[in-house]
């Protein structure tokens, strides 16, 4: 009997070359799915990057109109009302001190505010505590630019 | 050109685009950060004029009742003096 011409595996040489096409079509069309998906991610990406770019865009054009209004608003206030409206909070607090039902009443006032209300003065039993100094709308760094 | 030069073309094309997106999306998201703390510190100010507004009007109202007041809203020009003309109530403490 004669082995030399046998296959090793077992298979015809046609069955082999066979599977073989088969293997390099299979890989083709992989291949070709695979730059398709990159090709179409590449796409969706380049959307993506569209979209955010220009919300970006719009968002910096705002900002430095914002940021001058703000400032400015900011500084017009603590220059102008703020220094008025800490007087006339005292010197409320100070009527409020001879007339305890108008103390009532500005202690409704004390949360939005508190800011600009004296520690010292006395309060009557109840009322509601004072908001620590701390939560100034005002941060002093950025207003005074 | 070769299919496999293709292929990493795309692949690098696509790594760019990727880098390219975070970049955008961190500068966005600081940006709207910024812009949204610049508008609750606007609303800040805003609410304190409000509120300091408000607590005159209540002034004006009390004195209505309590004639005692009137000196205090006239120092802050939220009351007319006696004799004088042409002034607003309730909009000198802010304006």
């Amino acid at each position: 009997m004669d082995f030399s011409s046998t296959n090793p595996s077992g298979s015809s040489p046609a069955v082999e070359t066979r599977a073989t096409e088969n293997l390099v079509r299979n890989f083709d069309r992989l291949h070709f799915l695979f730059v398709a998906v990159t090709a179409a991610l590449l796409l969706l990406s380049l959307g993506a990057n569209l979209f955010i770019g220009q919300q970006m865009r719009l968002v910096r054009m705002q900002l430095p109109a914002q940021r001058d209004a703000v400032i400015r608003l900011s500084l017009e206030f603590q220059k102008r009302d703020e220094p008025v409206v800490r007087n006339f909070v005292a010197r409320l607090q100070d009527f409020a001190a001879s007339n305890a039902d108008f103390d009532l009443v500005l202690e409704q006032y004390r949360p939005p505010l508190g800011v600009y209300f004296r520690s010292g003065t006395a309060k009557p039993v109840g009322s509601i505590p004072q908001a620590p100094a701390t939560n100034s709308p005002w941060p002093k760094s950025k207003a005074a630019k | 050109m070769n299919r496999d030069t293709l292929a990493s073309i795309l692949v690098g094309l696509l790594c760019a685009s990727a880098l390219l997106s975070v970049w955008l999306s961190v500068r966005w998201f600081f940006s709207v950060r910024e812009l949204q703390q610049l508008q609750v510190h606007a609303a800040q100010v805003n609410n304190s004029r409000a509120a300091a507004q408000s607590l005159a009007n209540e002034a004006l109202a009390y004195s209505r009742k309590n004639p005692a007041m009137e000196t205090l809203l006239q120092e802050f020009n939220l009351r007319q003096k006696e004799g004088s003309t042409n002034q607003t109530p309730a909009n000198s403490v802010t304006k």
